[in-house]
Parts: C-alpha cells; sequence; structure tokens
C-alpha cells in the first residue's frame, strides 16, 4: 500500500472548538457559601466585558479523548530513538516524575516563610553544589528558567563585572559554529558579537583569535563540546588569550553531556558557563519547556549573580539553616519572577543522586561511545566533513546524497518514516547539508544498530529511487507541510466558519 | 528588462539608474538561493543610507537576509506591491519584485559596481 | 546503572569495531593535564526506593496548604486543577517529546500549542498569541521591548502597581539596553494617572497592571484614552481569570497584552515552572517574540500545524535578535489548555465570580475587625490589602503558629505600608477558611491590646 493511501486512513483531529456543544462542562466547583456577587454592581459597568470568552464547552471524557488523540501524532523518547544533535533527547527517569509531584513541592508558595520551605530550600542549595562539584564553578544560580536566559543572565554578569572594574567594554567573541542564541543573547546584554572562524579541524582558529581579541573584548563565548561534536583541544590557550586582554571565558554548558567525570570546565580556567538540566541531567523536554539554564561561576564573579541566592547558615542563628539572601548589592537583579523552575530542578537533583559520581562519568563515557560507533558505522554512507574520534556527537553532509537531488531535509524526513527522530538538520551553519546526530547514552547497541541500518538504507534509497526519499514522509499523519503558506496567510487562532 | 542596463553587488543587489533615482532589488541568483520570500521589510522615505549599510530585510520561511545599499543616497520609495506579495520578487525579481527606490548621492559611485557578465562570473566562482 | 544500556561486552564489542583499544583512545583529543582527576564530589548512587524516602523527607520539611490555610498570592495562586489535566501532561508522548521541529511528527504538541494560542486571543481580545513564554514577569520584559521596537523611542514608563517581580525582571533585562526605565508613582493604590500623563510625552511603552498588585482594578478607560493619543504602545499585565468578567485589553487601548497563566491549571511549586502569555494584534505579529504556531496543509489538504514566523526568533536571527526566549513553556502551556477546555465558557466564569465574591466576603469581614482597616477603597478582584495597627510580620508570625498564613507583606515591597498584608482568597476557600483568618486576626489584635 502506497504511504499515501496508508495516511487516508488517518483521521484529521478537530479542534478542541469544533467538538464543542453548547452546555457541556468538564469541571464542577462546589456551591458557593458566600453570597454571590454582580459583576456589574462590584466592578462598574465601564470595566465589564460584554461577552463571555468564546471558550469550548465539552465534558471531561471528551477533553481526554481529544488531547490523547493529540499525543498519539507525536513522536516521543518513550517511544524511539531521538537524536537530535545539540538537544541530549536521553531517557528522562520516571522516580523523577514521581517525587515531581509530591504535594510538598508542588503545593508549597513561593512566598512561604523559609521556616516553611527548609526542604525546597536545601534541595535548590544542594543542587546548586552539585552543578558546582560537577564543573568546578564555585557558585552556581539556579533561577535562570531556560538556556537562553542562562546566556543572557552569564553576558550580564560579564557586563556587570566589567563595568564593576571601570569599562563595560564592547565585544564578545564567538565561533562561527555557535548556536544562534549565543549572538543573540550577548546583543541583548549590550554587547556586539565578533564571530571568529573555525579552522579545517572544527576548531576555533587559535592564530586568528590572537588577532582580534583587545582591550575592548569582553568576554568569548564557547560551546565545548563544539556543535561539530569536536573537544576545542586548545582551550587553554585560547582561555590565556582572552584572559590575556582581561576578557572572560563563558562556556555554553549545552554539551555538557560529553564532559561529566571527565572534564571540570571550572578546573580549566572557564570562568561562567550555563547548565541546560533539560538536557545533561535528564528532566522532560516537555514537547519545548519548560526547562532549567543554571549559571556558574567562579569566586571573582559569584557577586553579580542574580539574586536571591540560597544561603546556608549551618549555626542557624535565626532558627533556621537555610535562608534567601537578598543583600546582594552587586546582583543583575532577577532574571526570572521567583527562584526558577523549581520542579526541573527537583528532577535534576534526583537524576544526580541516582547516578552518583561514577554513574554520572559512565553516562557521559557511553554516550561518548554510542556516537563514536554511530560515526564510524555512517561515515562510508555519507560525508563525514570532520574525521577526528568524537565527543558526544557528530555532523555529517548529506552532499553525497545531495547530487541524487536528496537533500539533509530529505533525509530527514525519511527517517520519520522508520519510527526514528530526524537527527538536527542545517545546523551547524559552516557544514553544508548538515545532519547532525546525538544518540546519548540511554540507547542500547541493539537502537543504534537499528538506526544505522535505515541511515543505509536510505542512503541507497538516495541513490537508485531518490522520489521516496524527497517525497518522505508518506507514513506519519500528515505529509509534509506548507510552510509559505502558514507564513503567508497567517492562521494562529482558530476561528469559526 | 535587459539586465545590460543593470549594475550588481557582490551581496546580490541589482541597480537601475533613471535620472539621479535608482531602483534596487535582489537578483535572481540570490531569490533562487533564498526560495519563497515571504515577509519584506519596507524601509522609510527619508532614511539617508551609506553605501554597504542594511536598506532592509527580506525573509524567507526559515531565513532573514540583508539588502545593503549599493551606493549611498537618500530612500525615496519602496515598492508598496511587495507588502501584499512578497513573492513578486521571485516571480519577477528585476521587475516588479523591485525594492527600494533611492535618490543616489553621487552618480558616479555606479560605476564602480559590477556589469552583468562581471556578476554572473561572481556567482559562478 | 538503571538508566545505560550498554554493558560491559557492549563497550568491549563497539570499540572494537571502532578500532579503538580502550574509552582512552576516543578522548585522545581532550588533553590529558585537563581531565579530571578521581571521582565527583557528589553524593549517591541511590536506588530508587533510596531516593524517594530522601525526597520525601524533604518534601515533608515544607508546609503546605492542607497543613495549613494560606491567603498567600501576590502573582501566584492556589488553585484546584481538575485531575485530568495531569493525566494528559503525564503522557510520554507530550512530556517526552522534544520542541516539535519535525512537524509531521509533532501534530499533537502542535495543535495543543495552536488550540492555547486561540483560547489565549479569546480572552485578550488579540488576533495573536505566541505559544507561551518563561513566566509574567519576563512576559513583561518582552512585551516592554517589543513595544519600544513598535515605538523606536526609549523611554519606558512602567507603573509602580505593576507586581514587584516584574518590574525587577524588567530593570534586568534593560540594564544593558539603550532604554530608559521611569516607574509612575501610584494615587491611592492605583496608578497616579496625572503623574503618568505628566511623564507621556516621547514615551516608548508604557506597562500597566490590571488588576493591579494590590489586586484593585485601575483606571484603564482613562489610561488607554491618554497612552493612545500620546503615540506610546500600552503593554497591558492581566490576569487571565479575571478576564472572565472583566473588559479585555484589545478594549481599552492597548497594544500588547501579557500575564501570568499559572492560576490556570499550574501549580504554584514554589514558583516554578510558570506560565507567560503575549497577545497583540495581527499587525504587530512580526515583532512578538517567541515561538508561533500555525495552521496550514500538507500536499493533500490535510490540515496540519507547524511553527511559523520563524525569521522571529532568536536562534535565526542571532545578533539581530530584539528578544530572549528560544523555547516555550510548552508542557505548562499544554497544561492551562486542559484546564481551560474543563472549565469551558461556564467554568471560567463561574471560577472568576467565586473568586470574587469569596474575595469581597473576606474584605468585608475583615473591615468589621476592630483595629483592621481596607487600605484603598475601590474595587478589587481576587485581592486586597489590609492595615493593622502593627508591623505585618507580627500577625504573620502569630497566625502562622496555628495554621494560618494570612497574605504576603507588602512592606517586602512597598517602604511605606509595613502594617499592610495583601490577602488573596481563591474559590478554595471555604468561608470557614475564611472566617478562621478573620477571628484569627481579631485574637491577636486583642490580645497586643491595639
Amino acid at each position: 500500500m502506497s504511504g499515501a493511501a496508508e495516511r487516508q486512513k488517518t483521521v484529521v483531529e478537530p479542534t478542541i472548538f469544533e467538538l464543542s456543544s453548547p452546555g457541556r462542562r468538564g469541571y464542577r466547583f462546589p456551591p458557593l457559601d458566600v453570597p454571590p456577587i454582580d459583576p456589574v454592581e462590584v466592578f462598574g459597568e465601564n470595566q465589564v466585558r460584554s461577552v463571555e470568552p468564546d471558550f469550548p464547552e465539552l465534558t471531561e471524557p471528551e477533553v481526554v479523548r481529544h488531547f490523547t488523540r493529540l499525543a498519539e501524532m507525536n513522536h516521543h523518547v518513550d517511544r524511539g530513538f531521538y537524536p537530535l544533535g545539540s538537544c541530549t533527547m536521553k531517557y528522562n527517569p520516571k522516580v523523577n516524575e514521581d517525587v515531581a509531584q509530591l504535594p510538598g513541592f508542588t503545593r508549597l508558595h513561593p512566598e512561604a516563610d523559609a521556616t516553611d520551605s527548609q526542604g525546597a530550600l536545601a534541595l535548590m542549595h544542594d543542587l546548586a553544589k552539585h552543578l558546582a562539584a560537577i564543573s568546578g564553578m564555585d557558585q552556581v544560580s539556579l533561577q535562570p528558567p531556560a538556556g537562553a536566559s542562562g546566556e543572557l543572565t552569564g553576558m550580564l554578569i560579564v557586563r556587570a563585572y566589567h563595568t564593576d572594574k571601570g569599562n563595560p567594554r564592547s565585544k564578545v567573541i564567538v565561533p562561527d559554529s555557535a548556536h544562534g542564541t549565543n549572538p543573540a543573547s550577548l546583543t541583548l546584554a549590550g554587547y556586539e558579537a565578533v564571530e571568529i572562524k573555525s579552522d579545517s579541524s572544527g576548531r576555533v582558529d587559535v592564530d586568528e583569535l590572537r588577532r582580534i581579541v583587545d582591550s575592548e573584548t569582553a568576554a568569548i563565548m564557547i560551546t565545548n563540546p563544539n556543535t561539530l561534536g569536536v573537544f576545542e583541544s586548545r582551550i587553554s590557550e585560547i582561555i590565556e588569550i582572552v584572559h590575556g586582554v582581561g576578557g572572560l571565558v563563558y562556556m555554553d554548558g549545552a554539551n555538557l553531556n560529553a564532559l561529566m567525570g571527565i572534564v571540570r570546565p571550572g578546573d580549566i580556567g572557564f570562568d561562567l558557563m550555563h547548565f541546560n538540566l533539560h538536557k545533561t541531567f535528564s528532566s522532560p523536554h516537555g514537547g519545548g519547556g519548560p526547562g532549567s539554564g543554571p549559571v556558574g561561576v567562579t569566586n571573582r564573579l559569584a557577586d553579580y549573580l542574580p539574586y536571591p541566592v540560597i544561603a546556608r547558615d549551618e549555626a542557624r542563628s535565626r532558627g533556621i539553616e537555610y535562608y534567601l539572601d537578598y543583600e546582594r548589592p552587586k546582583s543583575i537583579g532577577k532574571v526570572h519572577g521567583v527562584y526558577g523552575n523549581f520542579l526541573v530542578m527537583v528532577k535534576a537533583y534526583s537524576y544526580i543522586l541516582t547516578l552518583g559520581p561514577a554513574g554520572l562519568r559512565r553516562a557521559a563515557e557511553n554516550a561518548l561511545l554510542n556516537a563514536n560507533y554511530l560515526q564510524h558505522k555512517l561515515e562510508g554512507h555519507y560525508e563525514l566533513p570532520y574525521k577526528d574520534y568524537c565527543q558526544h556527537e557528530f555532523v555529517l553532509s548529506a552532499s553525497r546524497q545531495k547530487e541524487h537531488g536528496v537533500k539533509a531535509l530529505d533525509v530527514a524526513k525519511r527517517l520519520l518514516d522508520f519510527g526514528v527522530h530526524a537527527p538536527t538538520v542545517y545546523f551547524p551553519l559552516i557544514v553544508s547539508e548538515a545532519l547532525m546526530i546525538e544518540p546519548t547514552e540511554s540507547e542500547s547497541k541493539r537502537s543504534l544498530d537499528h538506526f544505522i541500518s535505515v541511515m543505509i538504507d536510505i542512503a541507497r534509497e538516495s541513490e537508485f529511487t531518490p522520489e521516496v526519499v524527497k517525497g518522505a514522509p508518506s507514513r506519519t499523519p500528515v505529509g509534509r507541510l506548507d510552510e509559505v503558506r502558514a507564513s503567508k496567510d497567517l492562521d494562529v487562532s482558530w476561528r469559526r466558519g | 528588462m535587459s539586465k545590460r542596463d543593470l549594475r550588481f553587488t557582490k551581496s546580490h543587489e541589482w541597480l537601475k539608474m533613471k535620472g539621479n533615482d535608482a531602483l534596487i532589488g535582489l537578483t535572481d541568483y540570490a531569490q533562487g538561493e533564498l526560495g519563497d520570500i515571504v515577509f519584506v521589510e519596507l524601509p522609510a522615505a527619508g532614511t539617508h543610507v551609506a553605501a554597504g549599510d542594511v536598506l532592509t530585510t527580506v525573509e524567507s520561511v526559515k531565513s532573514v537576509s540583508e539588502i545593503y545599499a549599493p551606493v549611498a543616497g537618500d530612500v525615496v520609495d519602496a515598492n508598496a506591491a511587495l507588502e501584499d506579495s512578497p513573492d513578486l520578487v521571485n516571480s519577477d525579481p528585476y521587475g516588479e519584485g523591485w525594492i527600494v527606490k533611492l535618490k543616489v548621492d553621487d552618480a558616479s559611485a555606479v560605476d564602480g559596481l559590477m556589469t552583468a557578465d562581471e556578476y554572473e562570473e561572481h556567482t559562478k566562482g | 546503572m538503571p538508566y545505560v544500556p550498554n554493558t560491559d561486552e557492549d563497550r568491549r564489542e563497539m570499540l572494537r569495531e571502532i578500532g579503538a583499544k580502550s574509552f582512552d583512545d576516543l578522548i585522545v583529543g581532550i588533553p590529558r593535564e585537563l581531565r579530571t582527576e578521581g571521582d565527583l564530589d557528589v553524593p549517591g548512587p541511590l536506588s530508587e526506593l533510596e531516593l524517594t524516602r530522601h525526597m520525601q523527607h524533604l518534601a515533608a520539611m515544607n508546609r503546605v496548604p492542607d497543613d495549613v490555610v494560606s491567603f498567600l498570592g501576590g502573582g501566584i495562586y492556589d488553585h484546584a486543577t481538575a485531575a485530568a489535566v495531569g493525566h494528559i501532561t503525564g503522557l510520554p508522548h507530550f512530556y517526552t517529546a522534544y520542541t516539535p521541529y519535525q512537524a509531521e511528527v509533532s501534530q499533537g504538541t502542535l495543535q495543543a500549542i495552536y488550540e492555547f494560542q486561540s483560547l489565549i486571543t479569546r480572552l485578550t481580545g488579540f488576533d495573536v498569541a505566541n505559544a507561551s513564554l518563561y513566566d509574567g514577569a519576563t512576559a513583561g520584559a518582552e512585551a516592554v521591548l517589543m513595544a519600544t521596537a513598535i515605538s523606536r523611542r526609549k523611554r519606558v514608563l512602567v507603573s509602580s502597581t505593576a507586581n514587584p517581580a516584574l518590574r525587577s525582571v524588567l530593570r534586568t533585562y534593560l540594564m544593558a539596553t539603550d532604554l530608559e526605565l521611569v516607574e509612575i508613582p501610584m494615587d491611592s493604590g492605583v496608578t497616579d494617572v496625572a503623574a503618568l500623563e505628566a511623564k507621556l510625552e516621547n514615551a516608548g511603552a508604557v506597562l500597566i497592571q490590571h488588576p493591579n498588585f494590590f489586586g484593585l482594578l485601575e483606571p484603564v478607560d482613562r489610561i488607554g484614552g491618554i497612552v493612545r493619543e500620546s503615540g506610546a504602545p500600552l503593554v497591558a499585565s492581566v490576569d487571565p481569570v479575571s478576564l472572565a468578567l472583566l473588559k479585555p485589553p484589545s478594549e481599552y487601548g492597548a497594544t500588547i497584552a501579557i500575564g501570568e497563566a499559572q492560576s490556570l491549571g499550574v501549580a504554584v511549586a514554589f514558583g516554578g515552572p510558570l506560565l507567560g502569555f503575549i497577545a497583540a494584534g495581527r499587525k504587530h505579529a512580526r515583532r512578538m517574540p517567541g515561538r508561533i504556531i500555525g495552521a496550514t496543509s500538507d500536499a493533500e489538504g490535510r490540515r496540519g500545524y507547524v511553527m511559523t514566523l520563524q525569521t522571529r526568533e532568536q536562534h535565526i536571527r542571532r545578533e539581530k535578535a530584539t528578544s530572549n526566549i528560544c523555547t516555550n513553556q510548552g508542557l505548562v502551556a499544554l497544561a492551562a489548555t486542559v484546564q481551560m477546555s474543563l472549565l469551558g465558557r461556564a467554568g471560567l466564569s463561574e471560577l472568576a465570580l467565586q473568586v470574587a465574591a469569596k474575595t469581597r466576603y473576606a474584605a468585608e469581614q475583615l473591615s468589621l475587625v476592630r483595629g483592621i482597616k481596607l487600605k484603598f477603597g475601590g474595587a478589587f478582584f481576587r485581592e486586597f490589602v489590609i492595615e493593622l495597627p502593627f508591623e505585618a510580620g507580627t500577625a504573620k508570625e502569630a497566625l502562622s503558629e496555628v495554621g494560618i498564613w494570612p497574605g504576603i507583606k507588602c512592606g517586602c515591597y512597598y517602604d511605606d505600608m509595613p502594617n499592610c498584608l495583601l490577602v488573596s482568597v481563591t474559590e478554595r476557600h471555604s468561608r470557614e477558611d475564611i472566617d478562621s483568618l478573620v477571628s484569627g486576626l481579631e485574637a491577636i489584635i486583642v490580645s497586643r491590646g491595639a
């Protein structure tokens, strides 16, 4: 049966609004036990809305069935391989989800006194301590709610540090392989991005770096291992050069999974970095959030961290051990409305405790092993632009397939037909037709072997039946969608008729 | 329109003089590389730009590209038709798909731009 | 190691295939002197049983409603969440999926977010909403960046009656930009309209909160009128529950609506994850930060959803970006979407009416107590400020001992309000809960002879 014919059987799920019928309700409140109010009388006629919001009307089973049907249209980690480069789609342990649902965490109000929130404060304090131990940083703030927020926080700390020393400086250096959020974050922190090219091994061109640094260099932002999956082996020189002009060295921790127990960024001279708890520390990605992007710094930058800081008073001089310290005159201020994504922290904390020191190292080792195994098995079938052993991920190019008219995007879409998620495509920008593959340590050899055989099949199809690859996917709930139309005829909110 | 009347830049703009005014657009080669154009930001008339300044941006589904001023001048007009039909840049890049009209400061600066043949050579390289 | 399938035998075999003698061969690119010696200084490993016990112990060190009767709010509210919400967000199809980069295998996430956007536009009265932002505070900061990009002016006016957390985050976001932040004072608990008017000339954005931090309704028609005349975009920070009853921001001249939607199906969870939202008119869609989902179709005409207008987003704009959000709060937005779907039209209104009625009852009963007065006149929704004859912390501590948290000390945020408490009420509070607050406070006042 052809793919299109198979798909005919799938039924498009209507929107929740189309499923609505007047008069239905999915939730009931207890009867009101105080006198009712009349909104017009209480709020005044000019404050009250004339028409109720046009919300759908459904019963609970209808709502549950609708969202369950939607759920079934998703690919997800529990279902199959998800080799998205730089996203670290590792398994999300179930016990983490369970403990994050304890009412002692979920129902704790952030304005509860420190006396009444010692458990949460202790957890945050210790998670920060563990992240410091893993990274070699001295102090960690858990407040940034996502990676990009961590980057902004880091860059504002850089700015506060230099300003304190008399001159905020004007430039931050980023490699051309950097994720787009790096230049975006440093720009919002008032800096100008200076792009530095990669050398033929995919690493920062150290001679070029030497030429471009000067007294206006506030910092360099480095992803290590970088987005090509290679370790910046001349990192000590890079750090020395930037420190030599008084600049700071920031590590984008997106790829920290490769380093746990192997290299501590703080030990080798990084001044600050951010973590992605939703990548390295197994908290689920949630279909795009919530994440958590803590920032670690060495002692000389600690005064600038966002407030409040979770502090510990072992002597309990005020009767409590953990408290929120707002007395931080040099702090950059708050970057989140409260303390950050607390429940994500609970999951990362559970993960670290479950693995322990040996387990963390073992996770990193197996992430590297899995990536190298895939790289080795696939390099005969796809172009491998950088041939060293990789770290936790590697980048292939579909340039050979392109000779048959098959692009990286087509390979990605064809993978979906085999129940495998696509790699990250067209990134990093410095590799044409890039396919960026990160297996993580959660995959078994059997799962990797399956992926390898599918990739080889697609390489063969690209050569002999390229139209199949170009027409993919055919077994998914929908085919390739018209993105031009989506952009031109903007429909972002359902309207009747 | 004959491409012989046009001058070109390395950053893939074309320019056509009409008196002291110059029409500026994106080359056929560049629109092909970008794919479907879904949005063109139109600059406000009256803005003065130096050669090499960003005049405006055009967007395809997944990329934003800048249009640089080939020569210095004042923006006198922008192609309002692109507001509703940005795809004119794809379908008629040297005609209906023009983007900005510039009152050129110094017409002799145009001589420094590439000819059609030179541009063709440039895109091959 | 329960989460790493490779056995030692697998490892040997894979290394052999790769052509490496040992794992160390694979990290040849990492100079030896940079490698960590010895074990990381972290605890563990713990078994599932040990971990659960430890986490239960930590959780038990926190006091939460059910142990106490809490009237804490201030932007984060302890509403009841329908049971079905957790069951949907607990489906691995949703929570273990990533950003919907491959639309064909992410239609569930994409359609759910499209429905979230549709619900937010219905609440706010605008055409376009995004897929969510981190929280109400960062949404405020993003909205101000968006508003000044529209106006191309540099001076930002923010009312001092807006949530202190929002103002604090806004200060951080603007500290390295060329935007100037000016706070507008309050008069009787609401924005001082005359002071606002005096600062409006050449303003690049105005941000107000309605109902404001004290629960008070702002004079939005007057504010909307004068701000519109000035040409500055008005950013309205709104409470989505209140919008069941109150006029949507699109109707009083706001250009952008933002807010915190935690109150719709999301746990208070020590303040995170929360759920920021943003909405505006269609003509400003290209200036909106963050992810937006759009409907379209495939080649066979089947309806489907994609991330759209992606060129606005910071990972594509790179150094040209004007926002700091790359992801959204996907799973949290899903929770709110399920909760809103279950509440439905009638449920949403009833929720808002119950909250309003109980808040009013609480305020009336408290104002009858000798020594307590309502700090401000004027209409309020979901919370209100009371003034005690002594420092508010005293009452808070004393009542905490009998299991009542009477509210937030306003003195933490406003120096001139040391004796004030911000009391917040939700549909969870029974009449008895409220009566216990009233009698508890009365007892303290009597015992202090005040």
